[in-house]
């Protein structure tokens, strides 16, 4: 239930971040060996249900994945009811606006009971956040499935683009860096960079790739970066520059509406930071059933994602149940399930025991929209570096 | 005091950097921006659509008026109908029309210009010309309605050409609402974002294009950045305001 008074979500903030900083002691396992609930930390984790009962968790998401408010509202929502505690989700255009909503109530004081309990955030958005001290500390690791299933000793677990996670979010979903080509136009997709050009130069003004910043078009300029290096990268963006739609000299501001000029058949190749777009956009009718997903170069650009709890969010136990409940392995299962969502699960499936079940099932029902390896997985760049990288992009390519 | 408040905000905000420690004062937000040769691209494109929409809009909304001054009201109705229509559902119509793949593009198989995404900004200052000359026309017809038709009869008995009556009559009467609602308008496009953003190109940026992407580089550090951008935007439109007030209060040029 929420409190009132200035201090009094503080102290409750403080007094669950303390319960659950004692559960891996109480539990006598570390972050890297799972626990049996049965057995140790249960009365920490009831005292937090306890708190969360009765309170409304606002969760800021980004909200342009019908599927995934679909599966948030179907899904996860009712499974949060069943604890007690209320889902309020928040969609935004962009986690940046979300982040900006917790700069803003920093610099104007408040310091309990902010408007964000809980944000799916990853890379650029939580290494600043990190930076300034935006973000609750000392919690994650000690979320019960957190401790039972997830790997801490992965770093593309434990680093957000490069960033230690340090205890301040908890995983949530993979996502990899896929290309989709029409199989009735095109017979053999592009595998490598080289060979991207090289079609482009055989068909001028039917390649393309949304205008950095944006987020699919900065993957994808991350992923030239990450397979050639930078310089060599940016010489080979500014040779295929000629070659692209509408001669380099306008590209798409979004995926949308890459994504369009695919479905339109204007363009050769889409591309998107998820590993089951292609059925999602074939389901909806925007691409023909001819699409296919396909990799260019060694392996999928991927990363893990993650939500996190601002430091003066009002419902700190509800956002954390919520975070728990993120990992629960059915609810993981659900989430990789190409016919729900298709996302890779961040759960270590050898520890899942009979629950791995679960997730056996999801790979029978996989479709010929979503691929059945990712490749040898190409890790994502410094946090750091991905704003360099996009004015490089403007300064050298756009212009 | 809203609008004071949102000023002296953003104020703070382009002078401040927040760090782990609360707030720094700092200048180095403003000094990037006058260094910054993308925000000096992002002025000119701003003014040189602000102007060239104002001067096309106020062209096209002269010849509406005096088409109309003499029509019934369900013509002038007509001639309205894009005012209360959102500018960011024009853009968008203007993008599934117009842009390559759209329905103009099916039915023709292509159009001779590109005015989506185009560099010199058409697209952006044909939307606001079909939203704003609508505006400015509504206004020159309030403002000929007020024994304007009289007194050009007048200077007809007394022998005035259509001409002589343009200059001596029609245009002081018309000349005061009109420069204050360029000026409106002038100063609207000035800080608009949702046009250009929908049809505009990549690059260059209008000045609010310009913050917007402040903030998507760097979160914290392009806050103070995208603060001082909107200061200036704003110095502008309250610049433009100011004059338009003047103006008002001497709608004759006396």
């Amino acid at each position: 239930m929420p409190r009132t008074g200035r201090y009094a979500p503080r102290v409750a903030a403080a007094s669950v971040v303390l319960l659950l900083a004692l559960l891996p002691s109480a539990c006598g396992g570390g972050a890297g060996s799972p626990a049996d609930p049965a057995t140790t930390g249960r009365a920490g984790w009831d005292e937090v249900l306890g708190q969360a009962r009765g309170q409304t968790v606002r969760f800021w998401m980004f909200g342009g994945d019908e599927r995934l408010n679909a599966y948030v509202e179907d899904e996860v929502e009712p499974a949060l009811d069943r604890l007690g505690v209320r889902l309020e989700r928040v969609p935004v255009s962009d986690t940046a606006d979300a982040v900006r909503r917790v700069v803003a109530e920093r610099r104007a004081g408040k310091t309990a009971g902010g408007g964000v309990d809980l944000l799916w955030v990853n890379g650029e958005n939580f290494a600043s956040g990190k930076e300034v001290g935006l973000w609750l500390e000392d919690w994650s690791r000690s979320l019960p499935n957190s401790r039972r299933f997830v790997d801490w000793n992965d770093p593309s677990i434990a680093t957000d683009f490069g960033v230690d996670v340090d205890d301040q979010e908890s995983p949530w979903q993979r996502a990899a860096f896929v290309y989709a080509y029409d199989r009735s136009r095109i017979k053999e997709p592009p595998d490598s960079f080289d060979a991207l050009l090289a079609h482009a130069r055989r068909h001028p003004g039917r390649v393309t790739y949304p205008a950095p910043p944006d987020f699919t078009g900065s993957a994808f300029v991350r992923q030239v970066v990450a397979e050639k290096g930078e310089d060599q990268a940016f010489a080979f963006l500014r040779e295929l520059n000629p070659y692209l739609y509408r001669k380099g000299e306008v590209f798409p501001k979004s995926q949308a509406e890459l994504d369009q000029l695919f479905g339109d058949g204007l363009i050769d190749f889409a591309m998107a930071y998820d590993a089951n777009f292609v059925d999602a956009a074939v389901g909806k009718g925007l691409f023909a059933p001819s699409a296919r997903p396909f990799l260019i170069g060694g392996g999928a650009l991927t990363n893990v994602s993650y939500v996190t709890i601002p430091a003066n969010a009002a419902h700190v136990a509800g956002a954390m149940v919520l975070a728990d409940l993120l990992l629960e392995p059915r609810l993981q299962a659900r989430k990789a399930d190409p016919s729900v969502l298709g996302n890779p699960t961040v759960l270590e499936v050898s520890r899942l025991g009979e629950q791995r079940r679960l997730f056996s099932r999801t790979a029978v029902t996989r479709s010929e929209y979503v691929l059945r390896s990712l490749g040898s997985p190409v890790s994502e760049l410094a946090a750091a570096d991905v704003a360099p990288l996009e004015q490089r992009w403007r300064r050298e390519v756009l212009r | 005091m809203l609008f004071g408040g949102a000023l002296a905000g953003a104020v703070r905000t382009s002078v401040t950097r927040l760090d782990a420690g609360g707030e720094t004062l700092t200048l180095e937000a403003w000094r990037r921006l006058l260094r910054d040769p993308a925000f000096a691209d992002a002025v000119l494109f701003s003014v040189r659509i602000a102007v060239l929409a104002t001067a096309c809009s106020a062209a096209v909304a002269l010849l509406i008026a005096l088409t109309l001054r003499r029509r019934g009201t369900s013509l002038r109705a007509l001639a309205a109908l894009p005012v209360p229509v959102p500018h960011l559902l024009v853009a968008v119509v203007a993008v599934l029309w117009l842009a390559p793949g759209g329905v103009a593009d099916r039915l023709l198989g292509g159009l001779p210009v590109d005015v989506v995404r185009d560099r010199a900004g058409i697209g952006i200052v044909l939307v606001y010309v079909y939203k704003e000359a609508p505006f400015l026309a509504l206004l020159l017809l309030a403002a000929m309605g007020r024994g304007m038709h009289e007194r050009e009869e007048a200077a007809a008995v007394l022998g005035a050409t259509w001409w002589q009556r343009l200059r001596w009559v029609v245009w002081p009467t018309v000349r005061g609402p009109l420069v204050v609602g360029c000026i409106v308008v002038a100063a609207f496009v000035l800080g608009a974002f949702e046009v250009p953003l929908a049809v505009g190109p990549n690059t260059p940026l209008t000045i609010a294009e310009y913050a917007q992407q402040a903030t998507q580089d760097d979160l914290l550090a392009g806050e103070g950045l995208q603060a001082a951008a909107l200061l200036v935007a704003a110095a502008a439109s309250i610049l433009l305001a100011v004059a338009a007030v003047r103006l008002a209060k001497d709608p004759q040029g006396d």
